[in-house]
């Protein structure tokens, strides 16, 4: 089995051992241009990642709501020797309004990047045809 | 009821195994029986860790290790939660003790320095479902696999809040450098300058090569006692016990990641327990794997005020003849970091250090001593204080 091969194999496989349905959903309407996450009809709170029961008050009671698609940038990095992607790879909280600090990918260029600074959500195509959350500098050219 | 820490024994840290894995427990198993003044055939209870709880899988390696050590046992278990689980498996060799039902236990502590891609056709599969169970089957996706990311976004932060300095952390490294120099079981022993870890490889912005500790192989075990079990050598005792867990694992959505909660409130429960405040404090070993980090543990431990540990570090206040020295075995930084076991090597050296048997790197008298574990990035923590009489 060649490398790129396995790690999608075994990735599926993991996948099927520690995910979710809400993840699988999560990613399916990713693919569909949705950024969604999972709002608690009981305390209200949006949640992210998505999950079964709210983490905060362990209703299970929940809607698909929109999450914002702007929010600002609360610190980044990049990795020199990335996993997934080429490196170097940037990785950002994004601050996103009613919800918290999500994990995403960044497109920009590190050193123009400032904590603060208000960013936008893009969907990014992968080569296996899954689609990743990344968000970029707001109101800058694709 | 009290418990003693009756004795304690470690390998050195390497970067890859030097003998086998059973050898290794073996080891450190019969020299901290041995350092107690106990007979192997008096433990009653024996937790370990797995080999590294990011590296392969080592179910029932427990079983297994009762057989080879020969050892009819009251308690026998494997204990894992990440870079904790040396202090799960102390925690339940402790309460064993408090319930009455064993006298002598022996926690061990392990970790083999995995590298996935050396034995691949085992070792890929073992770490993709080691990186899903570790951060989650949503962020794997956006290829994180290590924690290194994380922590250098919480360092970010810090210097951001605060005002800290790449030269600020750079000082801290090169100051546990020279504790690691007089320490023979490190693995970081060649002297570094401040601009040596400031001209050092970028990993992960800010984090430098010398900010970072790094995966070692390495094991440690202690030997905890019912309080009339006394063993032949000074009596050091357990005086308090704090543990929390915050709901979250790496970036927590809301909390702060420059104030860990797990460390104030590990240690607040560890020190009301032992009815002391943090000045009391004459020794400290605290589970510091990047620099930044470890400037905001100093100060969540409460030995200062937030935003400040840098300029105490600077005024040399944490060295082994400062007020308070912290991580006078060189931290994990310059020790080396067997993750699976650093919770126990940093127990081996407050208790050497309490007794009076840390050699170059003694530091002066010490009655009270700490010792701080997490996991995650500090979304949990245990605080064990030491009490010499």
């Amino acid at each position: 089995m060649d490398i790129q091969e396995a790690i999608r194999t075994y990735t599926r496989k993991a996948v099927s051992y520690y995910g979710d349905a809400q993840n699988d959903e999560f990613f399916r309407r990713l693919k569909q241009k949705e950024f969604v996450s999972l709002r608690c009809t009981r305390c209200g709170k949006v949640m992210f990642p998505p999950r079964p029961v709210c983490p905060e008050c362990h209703s299970g009671k929940l809607e698909w709501v929109d999450l914002p698609r702007t929010g600002t940038l609360y610190a980044f990095t990049q990795q020199e020797k990335a996993f997934r992607f080429s490196a170097p790879d940037v990785i950002g909280l994004v601050e996103l309004e009613g919800v918290g600090r999500i994990t995403t990918k960044i497109k920009g260029n590190f050193e123009q990047l400032v904590i603060d600074m208000r960013v936008e959500l893009e969907f990014l195509e992968l080569d296996d045809g899954s689609v990743v959350h990344q968000f970029r500098p707001a109101g800058q050219k694709k | 009821m009290k418990v003693n820490v009756l004795g304690a024994a470690v390998t050195p840290v390497r970067a890859s195994l030097t003998t086998t894995v059973r050898e290794m427990i073996m080891d450190v198993f019969l020299r901290a029986v041995e350092d107690a003044g106990v007979g192997p055939e008096e433990v009653e209870g024996l937790f370990i860790t797995p080999l590294g709880f990011a590296g392969m899988s080592s179910a029932m390696l427990a079983c297994n290790m009762a057989d080879y050590l020969g050892l009819n046992l009251k308690s026998l278990s494997m204990e894992e939660c990440g870079g904790t689980s040396s202090t799960s498996a102390f925690h339940y060799a402790m309460d064993e003790v408090l319930t009455g039902r064993n006298r002598i236990n022996v926690a061990i502590g392990l970790d083999v320095k995995f590298d996935p891609f050396e034995d691949f056709e085992y070792g890929l599969p073992e770490s993709i479902f080691t990186q899903h169970a570790l951060y989650g089957v949503h962020f794997a996706r956006y290829g994180i696999g290590t924690p290194v990311p994380f922590y250098a976004m919480s360092s970010q932060r810090y210097m951001h809040e605060y005002g800290v300095t790449p030269r600020d952390a750079a000082q801290l490294a090169v100051l546990l450098r020279g504790n690691a120099c007089k320490n023979p079981n490190a693995q970081f022993r060649k002297p570094i300058t401040v601009d040596e870890v400031l001209s050092s490889r970028m990993i992960s912005p800010p984090l430098r090569l010398l900010d970072c500790s790094t995966f070692s192989t390495g094991a440690a075990a202690c030997v905890l006692a019912a309080e009339d079990v006394r063993g032949t050598k000074p009596i050091v005792d357990i005086k308090g016990f704090g543990e929390f867990h915050h709901a979250s694992n790496f970036i927590p959505v809301r909390a702060s990641i420059t104030t860990f909660e797990s460390a104030r409130r590990a240690s607040a429960e560890a020190y009301g327990a032992a009815g002391v405040k943090p000045d009391d404090i004459d020794v400290a070993e605290v589970y510091d794997v990047f620099t930044y980090t470890e400037l905001m543990i100093y100060e969540d431990l409460g030995f200062f005020e937030k935003g400040t540990a840098a300029r105490h570090v600077r005024d040399g206040e944490t060295g082994t003849d400062g007020r308070i020295p912290i991580n006078p075995s060189g931290g994990r930084l310059s020790l080396g970091h067997p993750a699976g076991a650093t919770p126990l090597f940093e127990l081996a050296e407050v208790l050497w250090q309490l007794r009076g048997e840390a050699g170059e790197r003694q530091v002066k008298a010490p009655r009270l001593g700490l010792v701080h574990a997490e996991h995650g990035m500090l979304n949990g923590g245990i605080v064990i204080i030491m009490e010499r009489h």
